[in-house]
C-alpha cells in the first residue's frame, strides 16, 4: 500500500482546499481550476483528495462503475442486466497525462480480443475510468487542442461517443474536471475555462512560518509515511465526515430571496457573461453553507465563494491591467451592505 | 569537525557534492539538470559519474528519438501479430528503477515525454498505458530514479521543459561548475549511506535555516526547500557512512550551508543582502582579505549580542547585512585553511554535542532549535551565501537581469515538439499503407481487412494462428497536426516616436494574444534602440507573461537596424528548427544610424543593415512571411528599399495603432 500525503496535512492554501471540498461535496459544481506557480502543492492537494471521498456503490464488474440505482443508464454493459449486483468501490481520481493519445483517453479496440477471438471489443480508456469521479489534468493549459476538444465534448454531454476502428458505442462519462497549471506558460482556451465552476489562484507562501511548516511536514511524511498518516487520521476522518454530512444536508439548505438578490446584483455589477456566474455562485454558496452546518445561506457564504466562482468569468479586456481577484474584491466592497438589502 | 578527507572534499566541491548525494538518494533528489554543451569537461564528468552510478544501479539512456511507447512500454506489435496475443514490452522507465535515467539533448525533449517522466517521478509508478492493467504496472513496486538531464540549449528560451527541471534538485551549468574536478566516493560508502538515510537525526534548526535561506535567495518554489532538506539528510547519511564517529563531530551549519548553496544558488532570483555587499566588496578590493581575526571577533560580538539581547530574526538579519563581507571572506578563507576551521568548530562544538548525544534514530525534538536556532540559522545563511557565489545564475548581478532571472525559473520552453504529418495525435485523416514505427500507429482493423482476401493463398504457419499477416498488409493511421505560427514584432524604439510606437505594439501584442488561444500562436517582440537590438518578449503565448515583460518599455536613442535584423534572423532560424511558421513585422522608418558593432555612423550603418536584410531574406525565405511597416510620416525610400532587399511586403502606417497592427498579423 502506497501512502499518499493526507489532505488534512496540507499547510495553508485554504482557498484551494475549500474549492476542492466544495467540488467533492457537490460534483455538479463543474470542476476546479487551480492556477499558480510551481511547487505550491497543487498536485499534492488533488491527489490527496481521493482518500477523503466516501466510497460509492457501483455495478459489479461494470467497466464504467455505473450507479446501480440509475436505471436510465446508457452504459452498454449495464443496459443488458436485469438485476445489477452492487459492490462498494472507491471514487476514482484519474490522472490525465499531458501527452495522452486519443486511444488512451477515449478507449480503443481491445487488441487481444481482436487478434485472438476475432471480436470487436472495446477497451475503455481514461474517460471511462473517471466516470463518477475526478479527472485531473496537470498543466491543463498545455493540453493539446484536440484533447481539449474531446474533453469539452464529453464534459458537455456527459457521455463518451466512440466512432473509430469500426467501433460504435457510447458510454456514460460524467466526471469532475480538475485542472492545474501555470498561467505564465500559456492561457487556457475560453471554452475550457468556462467549464470550470471554480477557479483558484494559488501563490507560493512567502512567510517563513508557513514555509517552515510545509518543510517539516513533508519531511516527516517522507521519513515515515505510515506514522505521518496515522497522526492525521483523526483529522482525515473528520473531513470525511464533513463531506458525508454536507452532502446529506445540501438538499435542505435554504437560499433566502435577499441572498439571491445579492448574488444577481453582484454578477450584474461585475458584468459576468451569461447566467453561469449566478448559478455557480448560488450552488457554491449552498455547499459552503452545508459545510458550515448551517441551514440558511447568508451573504457571508456568498462573499466567501465569490472570488473563486467569478474570477474566471469576468469579461476581460486584454488591455486591462488589474487582476480579476482585485476587481471582485472591489465590487464586493462597493456592494450595499446586507442589512441595507434586507428591507 | 570531521577530519575525513573524503568528507572535506565533498564540502569543498559543489559538483562532487551534488553527484555523490544524487547516488545516495536518487529518488528523493530527483536528479540533476546539467546545462552544458559537449565539452571535454562534460564528457569527463559523465564518464566518471556514470561509471560509478553503474556500479550501484542501472543507468538507462533515453534515446533522442524515443517516443511515449519506448518510455513507458507498450504493445509489441511484431510479437502480438505473431502470437495472436497482445504482448507488451517494458519501456525505459520500467528498466531504470533505483538507477539513473540519462536524457541526452534534453533541450529537444518534448513536453509529452517530460510530462510522463515527471508523472512517474511524482507518483513513484509507471504512468498507465493502454491495454495494460493499471494495477499490473503498479505492482512493479515503487519506482524511483534520478534523472540526469543533459541540456545543450544556448539560451533560456530553448532549455529543457521547466516542469521537469523543477523536479530535479541540482542545477549544474558549464559556467559555474562543470570545469571543476569531480571526485566520486566508493560505491560501498554510497550504498552504506543509503542504509542510513532514514536513520539520521536532524538538528531542529535545519528546517528554519533552509526556509530562511530559500527566502533570502528569492527561491519561491517549495520543492527547492524540500530538496535542500533531503540533500542535507543524504549528506548526514554519507558523513556517517564515511566515518562512524561522524555524528559527534559533524558541523551541521557547514553541511547546511553547503547544501543550501548547492540547491538555492542556481535558482536564486536575488541575492541575500549580505551577499550583494560582499560581492561589491569583492569586486572593489580584489584579493585583499580583511584580517581573519577581526572577522571572528565581529561575528562573535554579533552573536553574543544576540544571545543576550535575543534579537528578533529580522533584526538579526539586518545586523548580518551590516558586517557581511567579513563573514563571507572569512568563511571562504576558512574552508581553505584547516587551522581557521578548527577555531570555528570550537565555537560550534557546544551546539553540536548537544544534538548528537541521543542515540535514538528519530526526527530530533524541536526544543533545541528554540535555543540554538538564531545562531545556527544565521551562520548557515552566511555559509550558504559564501558558497553560492560560484553557483549563482550568470547575469544575476547585472542590473535589470533580476527580473529575467525570476522569469527564467518559471519559463517552460520545450516547445520543440516534432511536427510530423503522420504523428500519433491530432485529428484523424484516414489510413495509409506503411510500417508501424515509433511515430506511427498501426491501424489494426484496416490491417486485418487488407490481409483477409489473401488468406486462402497464404499458408498458415500453425494451426493456432488465425490469419497470416504480411508486411504489405500493414496499415497505419494518419493524423493531422496544426502548425504553430509565431509572430515577431521588430520595433524601432529610437527617436521621438518611440514611446508611442512601442505602446501601440504592446497593445497589438496583447490583442493578438487575447485572440489566439485557439490557434495556439505565439508572439515575440524585438526592440532596437541605443546601440543594439534586444529581445524584449521571448516567444510566448501567455498574456500574463507578455504583460509583465512589456510593462516597462524603454525608448529613445539611435537606430541599430542591422543588429535588429541580425537578431531577427537568428531567432527565425531557431524557431523554424522547432517546426514553426514565422511571420516578422518590422516597424521602422529604415533610417539606420548605428552599425552592427554598435558604433554611430550613417553610411556604415546603412550598409550593415542592407547586408543583414539580404541575409534575412536568403536564410528565411521559406515558411515565413515578412512585412515592413513604414512608420515615417511619408513613404521613405530607405524603408522601401530595405523591404525590397528583405523580400518583405511594404506598408505605410504612419500612425500605427494597436488594432491595425493586430489585424495585419492575423
Amino acid at each position: 500500500m502506497k501512502h499518499v500525503y493526507p489532505f488534512a496535512a496540507l499547510v495553508g492554501q485554504d482557498d484551494m482546499k475549500q474549492a476542492l471540498l466544495i467540488a467533492a461535496i457537490d460534483p455538479l459544481i463543474g470542476g476546479v481550476l487551480v492556477f499558480g506557480d510551481r511547487g505550491t502543492g497543487k498536485s499534492t492537494a488533488v491527489r490527496s483528495l481521493a482518500a477523503l471521498l466516501p466510497p460509492m456503490q457501483a455495478v459489479k464488474s461494470c467497466p464504467y462503475q455505473c450507479d446501480p440505482k440509475d436505471r436510465a443508464t446508457i452504459c452498454p454493459h449495464c443496459k443488458r442486466l436485469r438485476k445489477p449486483q452492487a459492490v462498494t468501490v472507491p471514487v476514482p481520481v484519474v490522472d490525465l497525462p499531458l501527452g495522452a493519445t486519443e486511444d488512451r483517453v477515449l478507449g480503443a479496440l481491445d487488441l487481444q480480443k481482436a487478434l485472438r477471438e476475432g471480436v470487436k471489443a472495446f477497451e475503455p480508456g481514461l474517460l471511462a475510468k473517471a466516470h463518477r469521479g475526478f479527472l485531473y489534468v496537470d498543466e491543463v493549459n498545455l493540453l493539446e487542442d484536440h484533447l481539449v476538444d474531446l474533453l469539452l465534448d464529453v464534459a458537455a454531454s456527459g457521455e463518451n461517443l466512440i466512432e473509430r476502428e469500426g467501433l460504435s458505442l457510447r458510454h456514460p462519462a460524467r466526471f469532475v474536471l480538475v485542472g492545474s497549471g501555470n498561467p505564465e506558460e500559456g492561457e487556457l482556451r475560453p471554452q475550457l475555462l468556462d467549464r470550470f465552476g471554480l477557479s483558484i489562484d494559488v501563490r507560493t507562501p512567502k512567510d517563513l512560518e508557513t514555509r517552515l511548516e510545509v518543510l517539516k511536514r513533508r519531511d516527516a511524511f517522507d521519513q515515515d509515511p505510515s506514522a505521518f498518516c496515522d497522526h492525521y487520521e483523526s483529522q482525515q476522518q473528520a473531513l470525511k465526515a464533513l463531506i458525508v454530512s454536507a452532502r446529506a444536508s445540501l438538499a435542505s439548505v435554504a437560499l433566502p430571496d435577499e441572498v439571491m438578490r445579492y448574488i444577481a446584483q453582484l454578477c450584474m455589477k461585475l458584468g459576468t457573461d451569461g447566467l453561469r456566474g449566478e448559478l455557480g455562485l448560488m450552488r457554491a454558496a449552498r455547499v459552503l453553507t452545508a459545510m458550515r452546518a448551517q441551514s440558511v445561506t447568508s451573504i457571508q457564504e456568498v462573499i466567501d465563494v465569490a472570488p473563486s466562482v467569478l474570477s474566471h468569468r469576468l469579461r476581460r479586456d486584454p488591455l486591462e491591467e488589474s487582476a480579476s481577484a482585485s476587481v471582485i474584491a472591489r465590487a464586493l466592497r462597493d456592494m450595499p451592505s446586507p442589512s441595507a438589502q434586507a428591507h | 569537525m570531521i577530519s575525513n578527507q573524503n568528507y572535506r572534499g565533498l564540502i569543498a566541491s559543489p559538483l562532487s557534492l551534488a553527484a555523490n548525494l544524487l547516488l545516495v538518494d536518487p529518488g528523493g533528489l530527483g536528479g540533476m539538470h546539467c546545462k552544458a554543451r559537449v565539452s571535454p569537461w562534460r564528457t569527463a564528468f559523465l564518464q566518471q559519474y556514470l561509471s560509478r552510478a553503474e556500479s550501484i544501479g542501472p543507468v538507462v539512456a533515453l534515446a533522442s528519438h524515443a517516443d511515449e511507447r519506448s518510455l513507458i512500454g507498450g504493445v509489441d506489435w511484431a510479437a502480438s501479430l505473431r502470437q495472436g496475443l497482445a504482448c507488451f514490452e517494458a519501456g525505459v522507465l520500467g528498466r531504470v528503477n533505483k538507477g539513473v535515467l540519462k536524457v541526452g539533448m534534453a533541450d529537444r525533449l518534448n513536453l509529452t515525454m517530460a510530462g510522463l517522466i515527471a508523472q512517474a517521478m511524482d507518483q513513484g509508478a509507471l504512468p498507465p498505458t493502454l491495454g495494460r492493467d493499471d494495477a499490473g504496472c503498479a505492482s512493479g513496486s515503487d519506482l524511483s530514479f534520478a534523472c540526469l538531464l543533459l541540456d545543450e540549449a544556448l539560451d533560456e528560451e530553448n532549455a529543457a521543459p521547466g516542469l521537469l527541471c523543477c523536479r530535479l534538485a541540482f542545477w549544474i551549468s558549464e559556467d559555474n561548475l562543470l570545469n571543476q574536478p569531480l571526485s566520486m566516493l566508493r560505491s560501498a560508502d554510497l550504498l552504506r549511506a543509503r542504509g542510513f538515510l532514514r536513520r539520521c537525526s536532524m538538528p531542529g534548526f535545519a528546517y528554519t535555516a533552509l526556509s530562511e535561506a530559500a527566502l533570502a535567495f528569492g527561491v519561491d518554489d517549495l520543492r527547492a526547500a524540500q530538496f535542500a532538506l533531503r540533500a542535507f539528510r543524504a549528506l548526514l547519511a554519507l558523513a556517517r557512512a564515511l566515518d562512524p564517529q561522524a555524528r559527534e563531530a559533524l558541523d551541521h551549519e557547514e553541511a547546511l550551508g553547503a547544501v543550501a548553496a548547492l540547491v538555492f544558488g542556481p535558482r536564486a532570483t536575488r541575492l541575500p543582502n549580505s551577499a550583494e555587499a560582499a560581492l561589491h566588496q569583492d569586486q572593489g578590493s580584489k584579493g585583499e582579505l580583511p584580517p581573519a581575526d577581526t572577522g571572528v571577533d565581529q561575528r562573535q560580538a554579533a552573536r553574543d549580542d544576540q544571545h543576550q539581547g535575543r534579537l528578533k530574526p529580522d533584526e538579526a538579519r539586518k545586523r548580518e547585512a551590516l558586517a557581511p563581507e567579513l563573514d563571507g571572506e572569512q568563511l571562504q578563507a576558512a574552508t581553505r585553511s584547516p587551522a581557521q576551521t578548527a577555531t570555528r568548530s570550537a565555537t560550534n562544538s557546544a551546539t553540536n554535542s548537544a544534538e548528537a548525544s541521543d542515540d535514538q534514530p528519530a526526527i530530533s525534538s524541536q526544543d533545541e532549535s528554540a535555543q540554538d536556532g538564531p545562531r545556527g540559522v544565521e551562520q548557515v545563511l552566511a555559509l550558504a551565501v559564501a558558497a553560492a557565489q560560484a553557483l549563482l545564475p550568470p547575469g544575476l548581478l547585472a542590473s535589470g537581469a533580476l527580473a529575467a532571472a525570476a522569469l527564467s525559473g518559471s519559463v517552460s520552453s520545450g516547445r520543440s515538439t516534432t511536427r510530423s504529418k503522420a504523428g500519433l495525435r491530432g485529428r484523424s485523416l484516414g489510413v495509409r499503407e506503411g510500417l508501424p514505427g515509433p511515430r506511427t500507429r498501426l491501424h489494426v482493423l484496416a490491417t486485418i481487412r487488407a490481409a483477409v482476401p489473401w488468406q486462402g493463398l497464404r499458408e498458415r504457419s500453425s494451426k493456432d494462428a488465425l490469419m497470416r499477416i504480411e508486411r504489405s498488409d500493414l496499415r497505419i493511421h494518419r493524423y493531422e497536426q496544426r502548425d504553430q505560427l509565431t509572430t515577431v514584432f521588430v520595433v524601432d524604439a529610437s527617436g521621438s516616436a518611440a514611446l508611442h510606437r512601442l505602446a501601440e505594439v504592446k497593445g497589438a501584442v496583447e490583442l493578438l494574444l487575447a485572440q489566439c488561444y485557439v490557434r495556439r500562436d505565439q508572439v515575440a517582440v524585438i526592440a532596437f534602440r541605443l546601440d543594439q537590438a534586444q529581445l524584449l518578449l521571448p516567444a510566448t503565448r501567455s498574456l500574463t507573461r507578455a504583460k509583465r515583460q512589456l510593462a516597462a518599455l524603454p525608448g529613445g536613442g539611435g537606430t541599430p537596424l542591422a543588429s535588429a535584423l541580425a537578431l531577427t534572423t537568428k531567432l527565425m532560424l531557431q524557431w523554424r528548427r522547432q517546426g514553426q511558421r514565422i511571420q516578422a513585422i518590422v516597424l521602422s522608418d529604415g533610417k539606420a544610424n548605428i552599425d552592427l558593432e554598435g558604433k554611430p555612423g550613417r553610411r556604415k550603418a546603412m550598409l550593415d543593415a542592407q547586408h543583414q536584410a539580404r541575409l534575412l531574406a536568403r536564410l528565411t525565405h521559406r515558411a515565413s512571411r515578412l512585412v515592413w511597416v513604414d512608420t515615417a510620416p511619408r513613404p521613405s525610400s530607405d524603408a522601401q528599399s530595405m523591404a525590397q532587399l528583405m523580400g518583405a511586403s511594404y506598408m505605410l502606417l504612419p500612425y500605427a495603432n494597436a488594432q491595425g497592427l493586430a489585424a495585419l498579423a492575423s
